[in-house]
């Protein structure tokens, strides 16, 4: 299995930041986007060779996180997903529970490989 | 409590039913009993009459069956002439054989004597032994002497005992009695004598006698001289008027009679009333006058008996007396019938006017009472048709009230609901309550001009006999309806902020805490390049955490209107140059170009501030990266205002949310753009509590341009706070 990520946020800040997190931690960060439409877009351009995992931030512009990750798993059901959104409530953990896409917090980014890492 | 006075009304009870019902049952009543009357009085008549002609009928049958036997008696003494005193004795009781002396106070045969030959007779009589043996040797012809050539001796009589002073007496002596005899005689007829005293009581008690006369012969004689010439005596039943009569009487206590002779029938019978002409009746308590009148009610009835005429009067006796009691239970009767009827008419009368008076002024309170009520109301019969309605209708939905009566209640229904209306309006009818209609709904009711208005609709079914069935209280709730809606909007926006506050925060949070980490991480190996990128991107997530923080402070006193402002005279361009100058990194990813003229301006400098800065915060936010952002400062073409312009190049503002852009939390469409909504609420009310204004239009390149309107002169500026979006200004 590759190590191959594509990560999805709309603040550029975050990208440099998990690309740094993620990078040290071995992981290379194949392609990025900046809302939802785009990281869909990018995934798909993988499909030859599918990714080790999908970062999305949820709260983006086009598409949230989860309405790409709904997608995701409909296409290719095997894809591991990861949320990172700065604010968890209730109904967004429902909601993502439903899907069986695992969430991590902001302020717990430093721990973003750490879950990639989990899902295997 | 407020004391309500009635006026006194008349008495219910009398009302002209009740009068028409006692006049008519008394009417009635007494024509009833007044009919009952003279049925008893004409029962009682017939029976009294019936009674009476019974009893003359009884009492001549007894004269005319005595007469019988006596004229039995006188052909038998007639047969055997010359017969015997013996003989006699045998004949009287074989000729009645019950009771021959039934009534009758002696039974003889009177013999006709010649004066000169008394004393032969006499001797013969006291010598005759043919019934007793010993004769009758005290027997002589009384009275002594007569002026009579013949004397009618009692020469036989039956019965004996009782009778004995009678034996020896010349009945013909007596005017009275000789007159019968020589009638008897001459016309061969029993003839009865006219009342008189009987002999044998001592001439107290009242008889007559019956006379028939005896020849020697039994040819028949056809002329009066043969007659007389044959004539040998009569036979004479002495009959006691009391003993015949009263066996008759007696029977029938419910008459009282009295009977008067009248005299022959040869003759004209007189009508003589007097005591001398009495055969019965009580002498001292006659009720018949002389005259032959009567007081009250009576009856006459002759009887003629051997030649006499009787005449027989008769009245009811008290026990024949029509009874009153009848027509009197009758009349009570009818008087207790008709008091009830009366009473009971009204009662109900008096109900029902009672019933109509509380209508009345069930419906009198009504009317008043929709009439003040403070909603549109209303009142609808049970065919759905208005009755009646209040002026408030006019003014809530346009129709005048007086055209709406006669309609049907539809007629306030949008179009699109009414047939669902009448369905509603049966249920309602068959379930009538206390209810607001259609609850949870959002009602409307049609106005006159095909409008809709919101209304809060309450029903109240009537009781019976009211005006109508429902009274329908509508209430304009277009203000409660707008407020909720916004109420509900602030609610949903102030949810969605403390959501976005939360992402706001964390999210340059998260950057600086992640960027600080990596620079500490001692396993990184990092290029200068490197290091001076990230520690730029904490100074620029720490700037726009300050930023917003600020926000946040600002809202809050705002929203406590604890925001004071205290303006000074400055420049607006210099203003602006200089917090333009101090956001710096904030708004490094535009071009951001500050222009115009100095422009006087009366404000406090941190509200310049403030709006400046959330203004081109709003621009950098919602405008690409690396497009050009332009502050313009100039005076207003009125004079007296300063204008600040900021047009950026986004996708500008729709013409519908150009108004809801300066409202608290609201952030477009968009709703995943960063930001609080807050930024430009605290333009709006800043620049409101500076004195002026802010908008929002196009900008020329197809942006948004947002437009501040500041006051130049001092007089111009306003200080005060601003409560809850009201500027509150200070005196």
């Amino acid at each position: 299995m590759n190590r191959d990520v594509l990560i999805a946020d709309d603040t550029e800040d975050m990208r440099v930041l998990m690309r740094m997190l993620l990078t040290a931690s071995d992981y290379s960060v194949v392609c990025e986007a900046s809302d939802g439409q785009e990281a869909l877009t990018r995934w798909r351009e993988h499909r030859d060779r599918p990714l080790c995992a999908v970062v999305l931030d949820h709260r983006m512009p086009e598409m949230t996180g989860l309405e790409v990750a709904e997608i995701i798993r409909e296409e290719r059901p095997g894809q591991h997903v990861i949320i990172c959104s700065a604010f968890v409530d209730d109904e967004l953990t429902a909601a993502a529970d439903a899907l069986g896409v695992p969430i991590v917090g902001k302020k717990e980014i430093s721990r973003l490989a750490d879950s990639i890492a989990e899902l295997d | 409590m407020i004391g309500v006075t009635r006026p006194a009304s008349r008495a219910r009870w009398l009302s002209w039913p009740v009068i028409a019902v006692a006049v008519v049952g008394l009417t009635l009543s007494g024509f009833a009993a007044r009919f009952v009357l003279d049925v008893q009085q004409t029962d009682d008549r017939e029976r009294f009459e019936v009674r009476a002609e019974r009893t003359r009928t009884s009492i001549r049958d007894r004269i005319n069956s005595r007469s019988a036997v006596q004229e039995v008696l006188r052909d038998a003494l007639t047969a055997r002439w010359p017969t015997g005193r013996a003989d006699f004795h045998e004949l009287v009781r074989s000729a009645d054989g019950d009771d021959p002396f039934a009534g009758v106070q002696a039974v003889s045969f009177d013999r006709l004597v010649r004066a000169e030959d008394r004393a032969a007779y006499e001797a013969s009589v006291r010598s005759d032994t043919s019934l007793n043996g010993v004769g009758y040797p005290e027997f002589e012809v009384s009275p002594p002497s007569t002026e009579f050539d013949d004397l009618i001796v009692v020469d036989f009589i039956e019965p004996f005992e009782g009778n004995e002073a009678a034996l020896g007496f010349d009945i013909g002596s007596d005017p009275a009695r000789r007159e019968a005899i020589e009638r008897a005689r001459d016309l061969g007829e029993l003839i009865a004598t006219e009342p008189v005293g009987l002999v044998q009581a001592g001439g107290d008690a009242l008889g007559l006698l019956l006379i028939s006369a005896v020849y020697d012969t039994p040819e028949r004689l056809v002329s009066e001289p043969s007659r007389r010439r044959h004539f040998v005596g009569v036979v004479a039943t002495v009959v006691r008027t009391d003993d015949l009569l009263a066996e008759v009487l007696d029977a029938q206590p419910t008459l009282e009679v009295e009977i008067y002779d009248q005299g022959p029938t040869v003759n004209r019978p007189l009508d003589q009333f007097g005591p001398d002409r009495l055969v019965f009746g009580d002498e001292d308590g006659r009720f018949v006058e002389p005259d032959g009148s009567v007081d009250g009610d009576h009856r006459r009835l002759d009887i003629d008996v051997g030649g006499r005429r009787w005449s027989l009067m008769a009245r009811p006796t008290d026990q024949l007396q029509t009874s009153t009691l009848a027509p009197i239970l009758t009349g009570a009767g009818g008087l207790t019938l008709t008091l009830a009827l009366a009473a009971l008419v009204g009662l109900v009368t008096g109900a029902r006017s009672r019933a109509e008076e509380l209508a009345d002024r069930r419906t009198s309170d009504l009317r008043s009472l929709v009439a003040s009520a403070p909603d549109a109301t209303v009142v609808v019969d049970s065919n759905g048709s208005i009755v009646l309605a209040s002026d408030q209708v006019a003014r809530l939905l346009g129709h005048e009230p007086a055209d709406l009566i006669g309609e049907p209640v539809e007629i306030l229904v949008p179009e699109s609901l009414r047939a669902h209306h009448v369905d509603h309006r049966d249920g309602f009818a068959k379930r009538p309550t206390v209810r607001m209609m259609g609850a949870a709904l959002e009602l409307e009711a049609r106005h006159a001009d095909g409008s809709t208005v919101p209304v809060e609709i309450s029903l109240s079914p009537l009781p019976a006999h009211s005006l109508g069935s429902v009274v329908a209280s509508l209430r304009d709730v277009s203000t409660q309806r707008k407020a909720f809606r916004e109420v509900q909007r602030a609610n949903e926006m102030q949810s969605a902020f403390l959501g976005t506050v939360s992402h706001e925060l964390r999210t340059p949070l998260t950057a600086i805490d992640g960027f600080a980490r990596l620079l500490a991480s001692p396993d990184l190996e990092l290029s200068d390049d490197q290091q001076h990128d990230f520690l730029q991107r904490i100074i620029r997530n720490s700037q726009g955490l300050a930023i917003l923080i600020e926000e946040l402070l600002e809202y809050s006193r705002l929203d406590r209107g604890t925001f004071g402002l205290e303006a000074v005279d400055g420049d607006l361009l210099e203003m602006t140059r200089h917090v333009v100058d101090q956001l710096g990194i904030v708004i490094e990813s535009h071009t951001v170009v500050v222009d115009g003229t100095p422009t006087p301006v009366h404000v406090d400098p941190s509200a310049i501030t403030r709006i400046v800065t959330n203004l081109l915060t709003n621009a950098v936010r919602y405008s690409p990266d690396g497009t050009r952002v332009s502050v313009t400062v100039e005076p207003s073409t009125d004079a007296g205002w300063a204008v600040l312009t900021v047009d950026d190049e986004g996708p500008g503002v729709r013409p519908t949310d150009r108004r809801l852009v300066f409202e608290r939390f609201w952030r477009g469409e968009q709703t995943d753009q960063a930001g609080t909504g807050i930024g430009l609420a605290v333009v709006g009310d800043l620049c409101a509590l500076a004195g002026g204004r802010a908008e929002v239009t196009d900008a020329q390149d197809g942006g948004a341009r947002f437009v501040v309107t500041l006051p130049v002169r001092r007089d111009a500026g306003v200080n005060g706070t601003l409560v809850d979006g009201t500027l509150q200004r200070d005196v």
